[in-house]
């Protein structure tokens, strides 16, 4: 195998991305493929033979040299959003069987009277309570009644149930009686997933366990029987080694493990971007990274600090909340197909309705009415007509104006590029936004972070969000459209576990804190062993919870050494030094309590080098391919301004802005004020200079 | 058309907007995760808001609605206390409803100056329920008031920090008047945290765009949203439509209490008249002005357009008329600890009786009343607890489109109010829930129906103190509206260990043995004629145990065919269109 390859293939709503890298050559090959909803693995095959042609190759060659194949997947995604998951039965202790339909009594928008709560995972015939009852401190108080277990199994079986979980009230504290009734339930049901929360999440709160433990179940069967075929078609056409899935949590795992924790699956896209993060933070050298990938329908944000992407428990999707580890990665709808409009009262608003891929923006003149970003773009002169004909896709001019002017300039009583240009601006502002809340909120200064811009459309925005932010440093990968995708290919292995620690800081003995992380690690080696890791090879990180006595949320505070003899101390010292970086204030004179113990197991992926890039045609200083008329502010005068083609730039190449620079799927939009160089791997640095003089603050 | 907005940057007025919103977002975020109690931390009872330098709000994106309308006062009143003597680095802190604009006295406001060019040019505020205060009972809620002294700490409008320097021997002094000094300590330490981070963040904004520049935008947002208020007046037919609403007791005696509505819509303008709304009650279920201000603009907001921006413009359309020495415009020294509770429930049930009969499209039928009891006692190291039993809370009116929400809260938080996990308060205090479930057939019927309330069981381990504040025992709270039936009435019963379950009184203060208290939380009003309601959603309700076969046959006409709890069917027509 002197030319193995890895491949990874993320599949997205309305593209599959596939992306091979050539370990020998450092080479990449990447291309887009329609997604096909209706079977995903269609989509993903079609990418595949596609790919393994331009290397001269059949499928089964190709995937024959392949050396590693990762895979992100929106299967648990759409099961939720579509709301197609399982049937699932759900057996909780007698008398609480609703906390999962009360959801503590949360509402998304409280404004908005109208919007109704989505309805249970589970519907109330299929929540059955069972008589048990386990105290906080883990004793049970009223012993499991297996009689009332199996009347509701009958149940589930009349009901025909396709997954069952459990989820018992205070069971983070002891799952004994949830292990039992899971022997019973797989004794009834030996084919179908049984789940239980002491197991997916052995965390105090019996509303996020239960959702979590639902979701899990919910998304099982159909997450099984995707991945299986999916492997059982690789495997078939020839590929050797295992693929790997990637997880929400940024990590990859091998199929049998996905399907046991399948819910960490619905954030597989995203999740892919913050590997990409790491990878690029790495080969920067930049600790201190965030990440925008905006594509045509939405804006991922995520945030790499001190190395490091932070998990975090809260994530919702479509209104069910699913407290597995998961990056932080913050979605907004905006795009360069989300629409622009004028509200009754002369208010501009930018999303989060989008135009989707069809009609998609005016421009593309399928139908489509509503002016949007990409629009917008074209109007200033930034986007061009033919420019992403190579996708299949032209560019109307004339019908992107007359969106702007009749939706937007008309309205506001101003001229066309200035409506583009503020269009342009809102959505920034947009963007802004949501990088602030992965920053300020967070108790981060994002002028010590570099911006790495990424998706179709994330390069047009880069300079003027940056510049809004205080960031001087811009890095635009070449691969920039497809920049999720190479994640896939630098995502280490990694599984996240997490376990009740209710423990006050001054009374626990450092032994106990060792011995509970011991457990922990015992499992976690034994896992990730079974998938034919060595144990050598696995590194720990070791986390808790803490917080001040009382309080009701955690900060995660790392545990560097274990076996320092003041491992205690100094955790205590690094938790007041957090609470005051994230949050303004310490209080030095109170306890600190445990409430979790975290660990994460990563085995890391050996480095891809993308050292080989192609060297480009032209020799000598390349010439700008041509130029064009730019709007720089939306008013006149419109100005030239010359336009680069990224293959043609030869490492070492500067320019300053204003610039454009077309590369495949995307383009750089360097402002007046700040410059541009060209690295050996054909990536974009990008230096934010001061603003540019015009009336824009 | 475009007052105000026509002249600015279109750009620049959304993004300063949503930069606005920002800051008291992020403000939100360092309370949530810096609070000691769980009112704070857990259950989100606080908000976010800023004003300009005349006490006008600017945003308020992250917060309770009850709290944040009459935010307003609370600065005016701090204005005017202090007036030129307010310095840059200074921190104020105030409560009292008739000296400093507070809604009831567990409300505290944090208020932080904002400077630029010399002048005082804006606040940011942070106003959190504490947990207790002091006064005549833990928990900031003292059923037998009979004056605002009984109900704990005044505070009219003090500097907590001077120009940067803390001044510990006031707080000494505040902590010394509460029963939990630790978690009031806490709270406050981030509600400070919380109003200077804002206070940063707006030094950050005016640095950027210059004051002059701001201000103006800010003038812009507050024509807008006026503007877009006045719109959707236009759209409700003009008129004068009356309602009322009753409280079932003074907090001493069982009488009817009377609230009253004259609503008048005029064009782009709205009226809401008060007069003839009983006097003052000795008990403290007594609302002075900023609080009914902040219930009918809650009740307003929920039936136009919620995109329209909630600042101070939002509310210029709309005249108040409280006459004073009444239950929603009451004098001191009425009691007020419940103010925000009740009446304010039944200002909004008013407002939307009045409106639905203008529009019934833009209306819910009525929230089940709140009877959860607080209940008082000692943990097990022998400190004051205070439980408010938010699982016993009831349930939200349907609307046209959709049906009730099931358990979820109180109308003057649109339900924002998240409820505890009840695994968490059984680690904290002395308690064992019981049962926590949806209350089959408390829904009121209706094309789309009302919410459920849930039964709720909770053992209290130790001797107790109760403090009963039930307004929906035992009587209809949850109206219906456009011919929907009105929800089931509240239940608050006591079983001592080992004795008989027995109603207790809607309102006074008791100690009791363990037992188990427990609640059947009101149902909340259905929508539309119950006989258009779609077949397959009783039917569900049925099967889900929602609906008993004997209402569903009485409300909606369906027979059951089958008696198993999931196969069943039902004979009938669906008249559903």
């Amino acid at each position: 195998m002197a030319d193995s390859v890895r491949i990874g293939v993320d599949v997205g709503g309305t593209f599959t991305d596939v992306v091979v890298v050539q370990d020998r050559t450092g080479e990449v090959v990447s291309l887009k493929v329609p997604s096909s909803p209706e079977d995903l693995l269609r989509g993903i095959f079609a990418g595949l033979e596609k790919v393994a042609g331009s290397f001269g190759m059949g499928l089964a060659q190709f995937l024959g040299d392949t050396a590693s194949f990762v895979h992100g997947t929106t299967v648990c995604t759409n099961l939720m959003v579509q709301r197609k998951g399982a049937r699932v039965g759900l057996l909780t202790t007698e008398g609480f069987r609703d906390s999962l339909a009360i959801r503590r009594g949360m509402r998304k928008s409280i404004w908005d009277m109208k919007a109704p709560s989505p309805p249970a995972l589970v519907p109330r015939n299929l929540r059955i309570g069972v008589r048990e009852r386990m105290a906080p401190e883990g004793d049970p108080t009223v012993p499991l009644d297996t009689k009332s277990v199996r009347a509701a199994l009958k149940i589930f079986e009349r009901e025909g149930v396709e997954a069952i979980a459990v989820c018992l009230f205070n069971a983070y504290a002891n799952g004994g009686h949830e292990e039992i009734i899971r022997e019973a339930a797989v004794g009834v049901f030996p084919d179908i997933p049984v789940l239980i929360s002491s197991e997916v999440l052995p965390v105090m709160g019996e509303y996020e366990r239960v959702s979590t433990t639902v979701i899990n179940a919910y998304v099982a069967p159909a997450a099984a029987s995707y991945l299986n075929a999916f492997n059982e078609a690789l495997q078939a056409k020839g590929l050797k080694v295992p693929p790997q899935i990637m997880h929400g949590n940024g990590g990859v795992t091998d199929i049998p493990s996905s399907v046991l924790k399948p819910g960490s699956l619905i954030l597989s896209g995203p999740a892919a971007v913050a590997a990409a993060a790491l990878w690029a933070g790495e080969a920067l050298g930049a600790p201190n990274v965030i990440v925008f990938d905006m594509g045509g329908t939405s804006c991922d944000v995520s945030v790499l600090a001190d190395g490091r992407i932070s998990l975090f428990d809260g994530m919702e999707i479509e209104g069910y909340h699913l407290a597995a580890p998961s990056l932080e990665i913050h979605t907004i709808g905006t795009g360069g197909g989300t629409i622009a409009s004028v509200d009754p009262g002369g208010m501009l608003r930018v999303g989060p309705q989008g135009a989707g891929a069809d009609p998609g923006p005016a421009a593309y003149g399928r139908g489509g009415e509503q002016p949007t970003v990409t629009d917008a773009h074209l109007i200033l002169g930034r986007l061009e007509g033919e420019h992403l004909s190579e996708s299949g896709i032209s560019l109307d001019r004339d019908k992107a104006e007359s969106a702007v002017r009749s939706k937007i300039a008309g309205p506001l009583g101003i001229s066309t590029p200035e409506a583009a240009m503020a269009i342009v601006r809102v959505a920034n502002q947009n963007m802004i936004g949501a990088i602030e809340l992965m920053s300020v909120q967070k108790g981060r200064d994002p002028r010590r972070f570099t911006l790495i811009a990424a998706g179709g459309a994330g390069p047009l925005h880069a300079c003027a969000v940056a510049r809004a932010l205080g960031i001087s440093g811009v890095f635009v990968p070449r691969h920039a459209a497809v920049f999720s995708a190479l994640g896939l290919l630098h995502a280490d292995l990694r599984r996240d576990y997490v376990q009740n620690f209710h423990e006050k800081m001054r009374e626990i003995p450092l032994e106990k804190l060792r011995a509970a992380f011991g457990g922990i690690r015992d499992t976690a080696a034994k896992d990730i062993e079974s998938t034919g890791v060595s144990r050598d090879r696995i590194r720990m990180i070791f986390q808790a919870d803490l917080r001040y006595e009382g309080q009701h949320w955690d900060i995660p505070v790392d545990i560097p050494d274990l076996d320092h003899p003041r491992t205690l101390e100094n955790l205590s010292a690094d938790f007041h030094d957090r609470h005051e970086i994230l949050y303004g204030h310490r209080d030095p004179e109170s306890g600190i309590e445990f409430s979790n113990l975290r660990l994460a197991a990563i085995v890391p992926t050996p480095p891809v080098s993308l050292g080989g890039r192609k060297p480009p045609d032209s020799s000598g200083a390349a010439p700008p391919a041509g130029s064009r008329e730019v709007f720089l502010d939306g008013h006149a005068p419109l100005v030239q301004v010359p336009v680069f083609r990224g293959s043609t730039l030869l490492e070492g190449f500067q320019t300053p802005g204003p610039a454009l620079i077309e590369e495949n799927d995307t383009v750089v939009w360097l402002e007046a004020g700040d410059s541009l160089e060209v690295d050996a791997d054909g990536n974009y640095h990008i230096c934010i200079g001061a603003a540019p003089e015009r009336d824009e603050p | 058309m475009n007052k105000g907005a026509a002249s600015h940057d279109p750009a620049i007025l959304t993004i300063i907007q949503q930069r606005l919103d920002g800051i008291t977002y992020r403000m939100g975020a360092v309370m949530t995760r810096t609070a000691r109690s769980a009112l704070a931390s857990q259950a989100h009872d606080f908000s976010c808001f800023l004003t300009d330098a005349q006490g006008r709000l600017l945003s308020q994106a992250e917060g309770i609605p009850i709290h944040t309308g009459g935010g307003g006062f609370a600065v005016r009143a701090l204005l005017d206390s202090f007036g030129e003597e307010i310095r840059p680095g200074d921190i104020f802190v105030s409560n009292d409803v008739y000296t400093a604009g507070g809604n009831h006295l567990a409300d505290w406001t944090v208020f932080a100056p904002v400077f630029a060019e010399g002048g005082l040019v804006a606040f940011t505020c942070n106003r959190c329920h504490q947990l207790d205060i002091g006064g005549g009972a833990a928990g900031a809620y003292n059923p037998e008031a009979r004056e605002i002294y009984h109900e704990g700490l005044r505070i009219p409008p003090l500097r907590l920090e001077s120009e940067g320097i803390p001044r510990k021997d006031l707080l000494d002094l505040l902590m010394a008047n509460c029963r939990r000094p630790d978690i009031l300590n806490g709270d406050v330490g981030a509600m400070v945290g919380s109003v200077k981070m804002g206070l940063a963040w707006m030094e950050g904004l005016i640095a950027e765009y210059g004051w002059p520049t701001l201000h103006a935008y800010c003038d812009a947002l507050l024509d807008y949203a006026e503007q877009r208020m006045r719109q959707e007046l236009l759209e409700i037919p003009d008129g004068v439509y009356e309602a009322r609403e009753v409280m079932a007791n003074d907090c001493f005696s069982d009488r009817e209490v009377l609230i009253r509505l004259r609503l008048t819509i005029q064009g782009s303008a709205l009226t809401a008249d008060f007069t003839g709304t009983d006097p003052q009650i000795s008990g403290y279920k007594n609302s002075a002005l900023p609080n009914t201000f902040s219930a009918v603009y809650a009740a307003l907001a929920t039936v136009v357009d919620p995109q329209i921006l909630h600042n101070e413009g939002m509310y210029r359309p709309v005249r108040i008329i409280a006459p004073e020495g009444t239950v929603v415009n009451c004098t001191e020294p009425a009691p007020v600890g419940f103010a925000t509770i009740h009446p304010a429930h039944e200002v909004m049930h008013c407002f939307w009786k009045a409106i639905g009969q203008a529009d019934p499209e833009r209306v819910c039928g009525g929230w089940g009343k709140m009877s959860n009891p607080a209940i008082a006692g000692l943990d097990g190291q022998g400190r004051v607890f205070v439980l408010y039993n938010l699982g016993g809370l009831a349930s939200a009116g349907a609307m046209k489109g959709r049906d009730g929400i099931d358990q979820v809260g109180t109308p003057i938080n649109m339900g924002g109010l998240v409820i505890p996990n009840l695994e968490h308060l059984e680690r904290a205090y002395p308690v064992r829930f019981v049962r926590h479930e949806f209350r089959r057939d408390s829904a009121g019927a209706g094309q789309y129906r009302g919410g459920t309330g849930v039964d709720y069981q909770v053992r209290l381990l130790n001797p107790t103190t109760i403090f009963l504040r039930g307004e929906g025992q035992d009587n209809f709270s949850g109206f219906g509206i456009a011919g929907g039936k009105s929800g089931a009435g509240a239940k608050v019963t006591y079983a001592p260990d080992g004795g008989p379950e027995r109603e207790l009184p809607a309102y006074g203060i008791m100690d009791i043995p363990p037992g188990i208290v427990r609640v059947r939380s009101a149902g909340s009003g259905g929508w539309g004629d119950p006989s258009a309601r779609r077949k397959d959603r009783v039917l569900r309700d049925v099967r889900e145990g929602i609906l008993s076969p004997e209402e569903a046959r009485e409300y909606y006409g369906f027979e059951l065919d089958d008696t198993g709890d999931s196969s069943a069917t039902l004979r009938g027509e669906d008249h559903a269109t």
